[in-house]
């Protein structure tokens, strides 16, 4: 096995997005939809942290090498935010559903699911 | 401020929204409203000069400004611009629900805001953040009437569907940052172009493919696009159809590498929504949904000029001056100015529930200009002269010809052969059928019936002067 | 020059003026349209005036980027038509006076705006100008026929929509072709006609463009496989929109075909007139055929006009001059001629509500003017000497028998079977026992009477002056012809009679006689199209 390295990171965001897409697709709870986008999300954020973390320098030359290997970090910042806007947005559309229809659970199967 | 300066539309206009949200509760006069909505008309043209004013004599390719954040291209710029009118013509023709008018000029104001910085992203992160922008206004603005079921279906409906591909989208942003160690768009295509692409890569850029064929709607991800259009105020459908798919394609014009590898991929997006979107128009009966079908075809012109794309640098190049990208460009401010004014113009009438063909009877005679601007516009939908519409899809397919497509211009033109029909079941209804005995329910203000007409008469003078708009290019 | 703008700005700033009359009071709108078409027809006897002095061209930038321009050029064949086309312009308005009652404003405007696309596309020398004309005619036409139409005007209507939309997509795809060979070619970004038949175009090239032109204007014609629109739409227009669908939609084809189609593709045309032919002959019997046993009046004129859209394109294809001229007036008589039988289907069922053959009978008692206009537009439908239908058809049966002597025989067994259908119209309505049904139907009113009097003028005056259609064709030298390095096309091979140009409108014509001698005298033979004159790679298609 070795140290943990870049394949261990890799092999865990690809993990964490095969799961999340498997959640959109299976659960029917717009919660649970809203858990797996995250899921999915920080998958990718995982990613572009280890690859900014253990690619000290690119992998190819660019013009810009010393902002390069920040620029997975600050990224991922950028996601972090985003996502939590996003996440408030979405509570707050849910929690009208909830009101409304009395349930979360997300029906229209052929619809709702991508 | 220095290299910053050309972020000052952007600035402009996302403090500009967060004032007028901060002014919101305010409410409850009249008075209030229109002062708002003549401020934010305000601010989106001032955003606008601001962005012609910073990119005055910046004009040279793909240059990276705001540390390579965004680009001062001219087409890129051209684009922005075509946007915020877009968002300036919706401030003007949508009914404004009346408690939350603050919140409303402000979601559309912060809509603008997603856009411009999408169609101007230079870099990965700047196009994650101008969609998220962008989908997270359109998300409010679609369940914005929270007292209607159906349009908080349609909120969370989108909201799930463009978190899953946002996420799509994003992984692949990662691998292929992986790949390339790079954000850059512009290093990115350099890089792409000098070397064979490695697996990782080709999954990295097909992931993202697939995150922009959910938003775009294109065939195989088009599911969500007839049960959120009909849900949506009818203004915000215009938007979604519009200029939200065209900061998509604008942001993606530099990835017009992406041709070298994935062309097939791109081909049967295109072939598929022509056909698609046309054949599943023809047995529905709710306009809008018949309007969001033709909207899946549209996107399918619009692939096929992007895929005959930078002809000087693609294949097989005839002639430099019809490019695919003039072609889109050209096409998303005609497809703009005729799907604003349609869907706006199916929002003012009111059906039963859901708007079918049957309400649309009897409007011929009961608002004669708002039936002759619907007819204007489907006209231009269909694309038939001397509508705008005509020269747009003849730009887009003659770019797939200079480009040595054949096969694609003909499944097109074919499919908007089937795509005609519904169409002229919609002027059918409007004009030819005998109304029912219920009067159908029309409210527009007179101020939207000055738009909806003024932009009717733009639908032809631009399509009989379609040269405007190529000057209009040029002028950035 | 003016002359060519104004001939399309008036009727498309009338539609202006039209809304804003038929906003004060619907019978202004009436009075305004007629004004307009009037004067439009005056400018365009102007015109025709003036080509006799050679074309007439103007050129305007239009989408510079694009390589369209705003090419307007008139010479004697456009001339003719445009004539035919104001002049028909101004009987659909009259004859509508008292049959359209409601929306009377909109059905102007659709009417100018019509007349508007029909010009665009007789006018255009530019080939985007020419689509962009070709398709502006689809709309105001569908407008005409589905609101203001018959029983099943809707499903006419959109039938006739989408069969020729699907028809101009291969047109479009066939000159977007040409046009970027020609722009690959010579650098030149331009949809100039004249420009883009000097492309070269390899065998396989040709045949392809020349299938999809084809196929694009042969839906308009109509031609046999592609016809089926054809009868509804003309039974449910209302009159003045079956008018102008007779009278001029499917001549707009027709001359597609002349004029783009052939001198584009002239070796594909060679190859493929063997079967155009065939497909001209099974219109001839088939229309014939259909036609006679119809119980719908307006639908056995439809019918036959398939016949006589035959007629045209076997005349247009045996490719000799005598076949050119007959097409040319047998577009101009069917025009005149098939045009008025729609008017009278159309008074005939503004009195009775009916077109049905089995309704009427014994109807000449009633009305004896009516009957007479009916009895002359029969005779001249099947081409009795007097009218023009008559020297046209001749011409045509001496281009054909030129051609071949079996399709020469058969063109003569099309215009027996004519004679069939054109004498049951007559008998069938006015004839026969009297109807019980109406009593104390109108005659023909003044109005009426000048409309179908002036189409019985204009026959008999080709009639006796065929010269009067077929001397126009001559004077203009012909650009769709380039002077070298390019076979003779089929349709271009006319001017077998080299004289000075006749003064149009001046019958000085000389006698008949001459104008048959082509037919019997040898020359003709030599106009056929000669294999050994095309360039190698052109014979290939052979």
């Amino acid at each position: 096995m070795g140290p943990i390295g870049l394949q261990h990171y890799l092999v865990l965001g690809a993990i964490l997005f095969v799961l999340g897409v498997i959640g959109i697709v299976s659960r029917k709870n717009a919660v649970g939809i809203l858990i797996s986008i995250e899921l999915m999300l920080n998958a990718a954020n995982i990613n572009l942290i280890a690859f900014s973390r253990y690619s000290n320098k690119p992998i190819f030359p660019t013009t810009m090498p010393e902002a390069a290997y920040m620029d997975g970090q600050v990224f991922a910042i950028f996601v972090i935010i985003l996502a939590a806007c996003e996440a408030a947005v979405a509570l707050a559309i849910i929690l009208n559903l909830f009101n409304m229809f009395g349930t979360i659970e997300v029906d229209d199967a052929d619809t709702m699911r991508g | 401020m220095g290299h910053y300066q050309p972020l000052l539309p952007d600035l402009i206009l996302a403090m500009g929204a967060t004032f007028i949200l901060l002014l919101g509760p305010l409410r409850d006069s009249q008075n209030l409203r229109d002062f708002l909505r003549w401020i934010s008309l305000g601010l989106v043209a001032a955003t606008a000069a601001t962005l012609v004013w910073v990119n005055h004599g910046m004009a040279t390719p793909y240059p990276l400004v705001g540390e390579g954040w965004l680009t001062t291209a001219p087409l890129h710029t051209a684009f922005a611009v075509v946007f915020l009118a877009t968002i300036a013509w919706t401030i003007l023709a949508s009914t404004v629900p009346d408690e939350d008018a603050g919140e409303w000029y402000s979601m559309l104001l912060f809509l603008g805001t997603g856009m411009i910085i999408l169609a101007r992203a230079a870099n990965l992160a700047a196009v994650f953040l101008g969609l998220e922008v962008l989908s997270i206004s359109l998300y409010i603005l679609i369940a914005f009437r929270y007292s209607k079921r159906s349009s908080l279906r349609g909120g969370i409906m989108y909201l799930l569907l463009a978190g899953f591909a946002s996420g799509f989208l994003l992984f692949g942003m990662a691998l292929i940052y992986a790949v390339f160690g790079t954000l850059q768009i512009a290093e990115i295509r350099t890089l792409a172009l000098a070397t064979d692409m490695g697996p990782m890569a080709k999954v990295g850029f097909g992931l993202l493919l697939v995150g922009v064929g959910f938003k775009l709607a294109a065939v195989p991800f088009h599911m969500w696009t007839p049960e959120v259009y009909e849900s949506s105020p009818g203004t915000v459908t215009g938007l979604i159809a519009s200029s939200s798919k065209g900061a998509m394609l604008a942001a993606f014009i530099p990835f017009l590498f992406l041709l070298e590898t994935h062309w097939s991929i791109i081909w049967l997006f295109a072939a598929l929504s022509m056909v698609g979107g046309n054949l599943l128009g023809l047995r529905e009966i709710r306009v809008k949904r018949i309007l969001a079908y033709s909207s899946i075809a549209h996107i399918g012109y619009v692939l096929t000029g992007y895929l005959a794309g930078d002809t000087l640098s693609a294949n097989a190049a005839f002639l430099p001056s019809i490019t695919g990208v003039n072609a889109v460009f050209f096409y998303v401010v005609a497809y703009a100015a005729s799907i604003l004014g349609a869907f706006a113009a199916l929002g003012y009438i009111q059906g039963e529930r859901d708007l079918t063909l049957r309400d649309l009877r009897g409007v011929g005679r009961r608002n004669p200009v708002l039936a002759f601007c619907l007819l204007i516009f489907v006209w231009s939908l269909a694309g038939l002269p001397p509508a705008v519409g005509f020269f747009g899809k003849i730009y887009l397919f003659s770019a797939a010809i200079n480009a040595g497509y054949f096969w694609l211009p003909l499944i097109g033109l074919l499919g908007s052969a089937i795509g005609i029909y519904y169409y002229l079941r919609i002027i059918v209804h409007l004009f030819m059928m005998p109304a029912d005995a219920s009067d159908p329910k029309v409210h527009a203000s007179t101020l939207q019936e000055w738009v909806m007409l003024g932009s009717a008469v733009a639908v032809i003078a631009l399509g009989l002067f379609p040269e405007t708009i190529f000057s209009f290019l040029r002028a950035f | 020059m003016t002359l060519l703008l104004s001939l399309l700005l008036i009727p498309l700033l009338g539609t202006a003026l039209v809304g804003l009359s038929g906003w004060v009071d619907r019978n202004f709108a009436r009075v305004a349209t007629l004004i307009i078409m009037i004067v439009d027809l005056a400018v365009a006897i102007i015109l025709m005036a003036r080509t006799s002095g050679g074309p007439v061209q103007v050129i305007h930038p239009w989408i510079p980027s694009f390589g369209v321009s705003f090419n307007l050029y008139v010479d004697g064949l456009s001339a003719l038509l445009i004539l035919l086309t104001t002049f028909i312009g101004v009987i659909a308005v009259i004859i509508s006076w008292n049959e359209i009652k409601e929306k009377v404003t909109s059905f102007h405007i659709w009417m100018l705006l019509l007349q508007t696309g029909i010009l665009i596309v007789f006018m255009a020398r530019d080939m985007m100008l020419f689509y962009f004309g070709w398709e502006l005619m689809l709309v105001p036409m569908f407008f005409l026929i589905g609101v203001w139409g018959h029983e099943e005007k809707l499903y006419s209507a959109i039938k006739f929509f989408l069969f020729t939309f699907t028809g101009s997509i291969f047109m479009l795809l066939a000159l977007l072709y040409v046009y970027f060979q020609h722009a690959a070619q010579t650098g030149v970004l331009t949809f100039d006609l004249t420009q883009l038949l000097q492309t070269e175009l390899s065998a396989t090239a040709q045949t392809w463009v020349f299938l999809g032109l084809f196929v694009g204007f042969a839906v308009k014609v109509p031609i046999f496989p592609l016809h089926t629109w054809l009868p509804d739409a003309h039974t449910q227009a209302p009159t003045a929109g079956s008018l102008i669908l007779a009278g001029l939609l499917l001549k707009t084809g027709v001359y597609g075909i002349m004029r783009i189609t052939i001198p584009m593709a002239p070796a594909a045309a060679v190859y493929f007139t063997p079967w155009i032919i065939g497909l001209a002959l099974i219109g001839i019997f088939y229309g014939a055929l259909a036609a006679y046993p119809q119980r719908d009046f307006k639908r056995l004129v439809a019918y036959s006009s398939i016949a006589h859209l035959g007629f045209v394109i076997l005349g247009v294809f045996v490719g000799n001059a005598a076949g050119y001229q007959g097409a040319v007036l047998q577009m101009v008589n069917h025009g005149l001629a098939t045009g008025a039988l729609f008017l009278i289907g159309g008074m005939l069922q503004q009195r009775t509500h009916t077109r049905l053959f089995e309704m009427f009978g014994g109807l000449w008692r009633q009305m004896p003017v009516l009957g007479g206009f009916l009895l002359f537009f029969c005779f001249a439908s099947l081409g009795i000497p007097g009218t023009g239908n008559f020297i046209g058809e001749l011409y045509v049966m001496g281009g054909a028998f030129t051609y071949h002597p079996l399709v020469g025989a058969l063109t003569v067994f099309g215009i027996l079977f004519a004679a069939a259908y054109s004498l049951r119209i007559f008998l069938a309505t006015m004839h026969g026992p009297e109807t019980t049904a109406f009593k104390n139907l109108p005659d023909a009113s003044p109005r009426e009477t000048l409309a179908l009097g002036t189409l019985v003028a204009a026959l008999v005056a080709i009639g006796f002056f065929p010269n009067l259609v077929t001397g126009p064709l001559y004077y203009p030298p012909d650009l769709s012809v380039p002077q070298s390095g390019r076979a003779t096309t089929p349709a271009m091979v006319m001017p077998v009679e080299t004289g000075t140009p006749s003064p149009v409108l001046a019958p000085t014509s000389p006698p008949l006689h001459t104008y048959l001698l082509p037919m019997n005298s040898n020359q003709l033979s030599d106009q056929r199209f000669d294999i050994a004159s095309l360039s190698p790679d052109q014979q290939e298609v052979r």
